[in-house]
């Protein structure tokens, strides 16, 4: 009796350890099954050059991605395959201006669209993140996205290069 | 009793690894963040615009020639579209005596800044510069200086070239 008494005292011992270690004790194969599959964020491409402008489109006041040879900037893809974990897509600039030689050219001059929209759907890109698109019900999506300078005769030569930050942010 | 105390272990390992489970589902999904460069070149660019692109002088009048002037009316409008420092220059051709049509050679003036007329010729002259336009106007009120004396009769033909160029080239 005395025997059995210590055995269960042990038995009991571990149980508690289990309770306190029980995520250590978790077999790796059962939480790889369990935990909710990571965000994946992807670009097609993380440099875009945005086509020289000419007379005309100092004209117009703008260069774009060539949406007339149904042409885009870029293709962005979320993958969530596995979870219904709701989320927000953000863009923001990394900088106030454009990065050139010492013309600030304000970074809302960069505007996107998706590229099934109109034309007057382009909106700027600021320093400060705004939401490109969400999804309550969680899941995968891919969006492509068009570019646009704003620009004119007062924009003086040379390159104009701006970051644009996408972040996956899970609600 | 040693059944029962047997189940509360059992109990407290499966307590345990449910935690770990649940433990590993409370996790913080991680914001996810890249960045790409977009970058557009422009390049220097410059165009301009002649109205009228021909000029068809007047014919003068005694009154011309009493002035002693002919002017073209209206000025020559010239618009300068440029997104660097720019120079907007004339010279005037003339065409050899004793062509078809053309009778000789015939004095261009142009009016500066200043009020004055001064003489074009067949090397560049700037008559307006800037940093940048935007379809900037320059007027250029063009004479030809005419008397009793001076004026043969027939028919002349001065061309007008126009150069808009980098400012100092």
């Amino acid at each position: 009796m005395a025997r059995y008494t210590s055995r269960s005292r042990a038995l009991a011992r571990i149980g508690l350890l289990a309770i306190a270690l029980g995520p250590g004790l978790v077999p790796h194969g059962l939480a790889a099954d369990r935990a909710p599959a990571p965000f994946e964020l992807t670009v097609d491409a993380h440099h875009v050059l945005i086509p020289a402008p000419g007379v005309s489109e100092l004209d117009d006041g703008r260069v774009v991605q060539d949406p007339a040879r149904g042409a885009y900037a870029l293709r962005v893809q979320v993958r969530a395959p596995d979870s219904a974990a709701p989320w927000r897509l953000y863009l923001r600039a990394d900088g106030a201006t454009f990065r050139s030689e010492g013309f600030g050219k304000p970074c809302h001059d960069l505007r996107w669209k998706f590229d099934h929209e109109s034309a007057g759907a382009y909106r700027s890109v600021e320093d400060q993140d705004a939401i490109v698109l969400e999804r309550p019900d969680g899941g995968s999506a891919e969006i492509v996205i068009d570019l646009l300078v704003d620009l004119d005769w007062a924009t003086p030569p040379g390159m104009y290069g701006l970051g644009l930050v996408f972040s996956l942010v899970p609600e | 009793m040693r059944q029962r105390r047997s189940r509360a272990v059992l109990a407290a390992l499966l307590a345990g690894a449910a935690c770990g489970v649940a433990g590993l589902d409370r996790a913080p999904a991680q914001t996810v963040s890249l960045a790409i460069e977009a970058e557009v070149l422009v390049p220097p660019l410059q165009r301009l615009e002649v109205t009228p692109g021909f000029l068809a002088w007047p014919e003068p009048t005694p009154n011309d020639l009493a002035a002693g002037h002919l002017d073209a009316d209206p000025p020559i409008r010239v618009a300068v579209y440029s997104n660097i420092p720019w120079d907007l220059a004339v010279r005037v051709v003339q065409p050899e005596a004793g062509g078809k049509i053309v009778t000789g050679t015939v004095p261009i003036f142009w009016r500066t800044p200043a009020g004055d007329f001064a003489p074009l010729s067949a090397d560049w002259a700037v008559v307006a510069s800037g940093a940048w336009a935007d379809g900037e106007a320059v007027k250029l009120a063009l004479r030809i200086p005419l008397d009793w004396t001076q004026a043969r009769p027939g028919e002349y033909a001065p061309r007008l070239e126009y150069r808009l160029a980098p400012a100092g080239r």
